[in-house]
Order: structure tokens, then C-alpha cells, then sequence
């Protein structure tokens, strides 16, 4: 489980984390939501430790990221949205380079990632020449290589086509049964179709916590964009 | 400690296949030869003086190499910022310190290959005129290390950048501190916090250091000097990359 406490984190004195407290728990998809500048890549940037938290906790599987930042960071993968590849790299030797920081990977779980993300035709393709698409995937097959128990995915589907959305969302759904998943979306169709709990955050502030039945209940016709209604940010 | 050197060891890798792999030695290799044979051709009578030649050779290395080690640094760090990579970096449980030392022996490396195949005028000097080859291979060695303190610090400055001229930039600024650095003077100010009436008498500044190497005045002073800096550097780089994760 993942426990977040107090977290606060300010970038070129602007505060874009202010007290967040949640968790997550085993075994569920949780897609964080929130309109331009809210504060979500902030956020899912302290869970993975790319950012040091001003003050505040993040703990998972009772390591803090603070003070086991190693033990804490080997059961985590984090997929940036812009991807974080090598581009002068192949995709054979970028998974081999990230199982690599891992400690190794599994020759089995190596063959079985390529294969659910329909990698093999472009293993050997520089990152540089591949589609935003393959891009996405390659970037995803790294962060599964480890089997980590806590994904996190910064708009994950963006970029995909209908078929490759599809495929992922099912891939998704069957790593979430076995370990815990956060994702952040604008996608309002991702949400109904992957997440089972709803995190809401504006101006760095969580301002909704349920499971997504709940809020269904709550929102007219069951509209998720209606969420955005009423918040502020870049997109209004 | 396993784990701290193999992560050194799969950074040094990635990185040192990275500069075949964009071409960058092949472009900066021929000009490097071309620069050492003209220069050493320019200011001295080759080879009718081949020693000396090779002693204005070791001479005009560091200078040289004020322009080759920013140009091999420069990229190290902004292409992570660039691409975005550094977020995967930082999000993986390594040692921020085993991607600085990886990094920075590959750039060695690299400034090693080119330092060798400069061997090249080391055995025209040997064939015709003949040279004293004990001198050379050392001056060779403390050459390597005097440019293993300039990749050190160029490495960190090219951490502070987010664009590659700045990152140039910036690194060429801080090797010419160093050269310009009068280190008698920095380590007497330094040690006088400490001590009475200390006074150093190791080099005045960096052109001296190379200078007194080349005239066979080789000091133990200078390795624990060179290991010393190149330490401090790499200390520097690494919390640059950390300052960034924890910017504010």
C-alpha cells in the first residue's frame, strides 16, 4: 500500500503541492485527475523519486522514499509522458539498459514483455525512428521488465491508436490484478474504462478521493468531464 | 558495493558506445591529429629536435584539450534534461554517484583513445630519431591524468546546464579557472585556517603542473593533488543532479 502524508513540494517558489494525503490500495487502478497545472506530474514525479518532497511522506511497503529511497524505488516503474528514451539507443538495448540499473531481468519476463507490447518488429529499430505509439510501448515495456508492484503512468494512452488503446487497457487491467497501478489521464473514456478509484486534484490540493462507483452515483449521466467543470487551470 | 559498480559500470557502457553511436569521435579524432601534428610541426623543428618536439607536444595538450573535453562533456548531462531520460534516471534505484562516475570515465575514455592515437608522432619520433621512451610513456600517463581533473570538472559544469552551448560554455569557463588558478596560494589560504604559518609549495597554477611534468619534476604531490580535485569534482556533479531533484 501506498501511503502519502502531508506532502507538499513548492518549484520556483510557486507551491504546486499543498498537504496531499492519500492511499493506494493492493491490486487497483487509480487514474488521478485534474485540468493543466494542477499539479499531477509534480505529484507522480515525488511518488517515483525524481522530486525531493519539501516536507511530507511517501511510503510504500512501509519504505519511505526519503530514507529507502533504493528498497522503496525496486518495487516502483514510472513512465513519464514525454516517454524518457534514448534515442540514439535500439529498443533491445534500451530494456537491457534499464533491466540493467534493475539488477537484470529475467530472460522469460523479457521475451513475455516484447511480446504483450507487440515489440518484436521494431527490437531492433533505433528509439529515434519509432512512432509516438511504439515510443509509449517501449517506454512501458521498460518499467514492466522489473515487475514492479506500484506502476505509475503519466497519460499512458495518449499517442496510441484505438486497437493499441485497447490492447493496453487490457494489459493494464491484468497487471492490476496481482499489483497496484496510478495513472493520470485527461482521457475521461480511460477512466471509465480502467480505474476503479478517482483521485481529483486542483491547485495542488486534493479535492476528491473515491472509488469511481461513488462519483458516478454523483455526477449527472455518469459525465466524468462534468469533474472539470468547475475547476480552475489552464484548459478553462 | 556490487551494485554501486555494476550500475558504474552499465552507465560507463551506455555512455562510451553513445559517442560512437552519434559520431562524435569520428568527427573530433581527425581534427584532434590534425591540430597535434601542425602545432607540433609549427612551433618546433620535428625532426631534427624530435625530443623537444615531443616535450612542445606535452606542453600544448592541456590546451588543446580546453576545447576537445567541453565538446565531449557538454552532452553528458543536457541529453538527459533534453530527452527527459533524467526522470527515468532519477526514478530507478540506483546511486546518483555511480551515473556521475560512469559518465565521467567514459568521457576519459574517450579523451584516452584520442590521447593514443596521438602514439602515432611518439613513434615517428622513436623510428627516426629515436627518443627516451621511459620519458614519454610517463608524460603520456600524467597527461591522461591532468585531463582526467579537466573531464572531471567539465563533467560537473555541463550538470549545471540545460543546453548544450551553455553547457560549453560554461565548461570551457571553469577549465580556464583552473588553469588560471594559482593553486599555491588557494591551498596556503586554505590550510592557514588550520595551520601557521603553512606554505605550500606544490604549483603555482595548471600550465606549471604540465610544464614540470614535461621537465621530469614529477611530484607524488601532483597524483594526490590530480585524484584529490578529480574527487571533488565528481562530489560536485553528483550534488548538481541532486540539487535538481530537490529544486524548489
Amino acid at each position: 500500500m501506498l501511503m502519502v502524508k502531508n506532502l507538499s513540494k513548492s518549484l520556483e517558489n510557486n507551491k504546486i503541492l499543498d498537504n496531499i494525503n492519500f492511499e493506494l490500495k493492493d491490486k487497483q487502478i487509480t487514474a488521478l485527475l485534474g485540468v493543466n497545472g494542477a499539479g499531477k506530474t509534480t505529484l507522480m514525479r515525488c511518488l517515483a523519486g525524481v522530486y525531493e518532497p519539501d516536507a511530507g511522506s511517501v511510503v510504500f511497503d512501509n519504505f519511505s522514499v526519503k530514507d529507502n529511497r533504493k528498497k522503496y524505488l525496486q518495487n516502483i516503474a514510472y513512465v513519464p509522458e514525454l516517454g524518457g528514451l534514448y534515442l540514439d539507443m535500439t529498443v533491445f538495448e534500451y530494456l537491457t539498459f534499464i533491466a540493467a540499473l534493475n539488477g537484470g531481468c529475467d530472460k522469460k519476463i523479457f521475451a513475455q514483455t516484447v511480446k504483450a507490447l507487440e515489440l518484436e518488429s521494431v527490437i531492433d529499430k533505433k528509439c529515434a525512428a519509432l512512432s509516438k505509439g511504439y515510443k509509449k510501448r517501449t517506454a512501458l515495456a521498460a518499467a514492466l521488465l522489473k515487475q514492479p508492484k506500484l506502476l505509475i503512468l503519466d497519460e499512458p494512452t495518449e499517442g496510441l491508436d484505438p486497437k493499441q488503446k485497447i490492447a493496453l487497457r487490457k494489459l493494464l487491467k491484468k497487471y492490476a490484478e496481482n499489483n497496484t497501478i496510478l495513472i493520470s489521464t485527461h482521457i475521461m473514456e480511460e477512466v471509465s474504462a480502467l480505474a476503479s478509484h478517482i483521485i481529483l486534484i486542483n491547485k495542488g490540493q486534493i479535492i476528491c478521493d473515491a472509488p469511481e462507483s461513488e462519483i458516478r452515483k454523483v455526477v449527472p449521466d455518469g459525465n466524468f468531464e462534468l469533474l472539470f467543470s468547475n475547476l480552475d487551470g489552464d484548459m478553462q | 558495493m556490487r551494485d554501486f559498480v555494476n550500475n558504474m559500470i552499465v552507465f560507463f557502457l551506455k555512455e562510451f558506445k553513445s559517442f560512437f553511436q552519434n559520431k562524435m569521435i569520428y568527427v573530433l579524432l581527425p581534427i584532434y591529429l590534425v591540430i597535434n601534428f601542425t602545432t607540433v610541426i609549427y612551433f618546433s623543428d620535428f625532426l631534427s629536435v624530435a625530443s623537444s618536439s615531443m616535450q612542445q607536444f606535452f606542453l600544448l595538450q592541456p590546451r588543446i584539450f580546453l576545447i576537445f573535453v567541453p565538446a565531449l562533456t557538454m552532452r553528458i548531462w543536457v541529453e538527459e534534461y533534453k530527452n527527459n531520460t533524467w526522470e527515468i534516471l532519477l526514478s530507478q534505484p540506483i546511486s546518483i554517484a555511480a551515473a556521475v562516475i560512469g559518465k565521467f570515465l567514459a568521457v576519459w575514455a574517450v579523451t584516452g583513445i584520442m590521447l593514443l592515437s596521438s602514439t602515432v608522432l611518439w613513434g615517428i619520433t622513436a623510428w627516426f630519431v629515436g627518443c627516451d621512451n621511459v620519458w614519454v610513456l610517463t608524460n603520456y600517463l600524467m597527461t591522461f591524468l591532468i585531463i582526467g581533473i579537466m573531464c572531471a570538472v567539465s563533467a560537473w559544469a555541463g550538470a549545471l546546464c540545460f543546453n548544450y552551448v551553455g553547457a560549453f560554455l560554461l565548461s570551457w569557463a571553469f577549465l580556464a579557472i583552473l588553469f588560471a588558478v594559482n593553486f599555491d596560494n588557494l591551498i596556503n589560504k586554505i590550510m592557514a585556517v588550520f595551520v601557521d604559518n603553512f606554505n605550500a609549495r606544490v604549483f603555482s597554477d595548471f600550465a606549471e603542473i604540465a610544464a614540470s611534468l614535461v621537465s621530469g619534476e614529477i611530484k607524488t604531490a601532483f597524483i594526490f593533488y590530480a585524484i584529490a580535485l578529480i574527487a571533488a569534482a565528481l562530489w560536485a556533479n553528483v550534488v548538481a543532479v541532486e540539487y535538481k531533484r530537490s529544486e524548489k
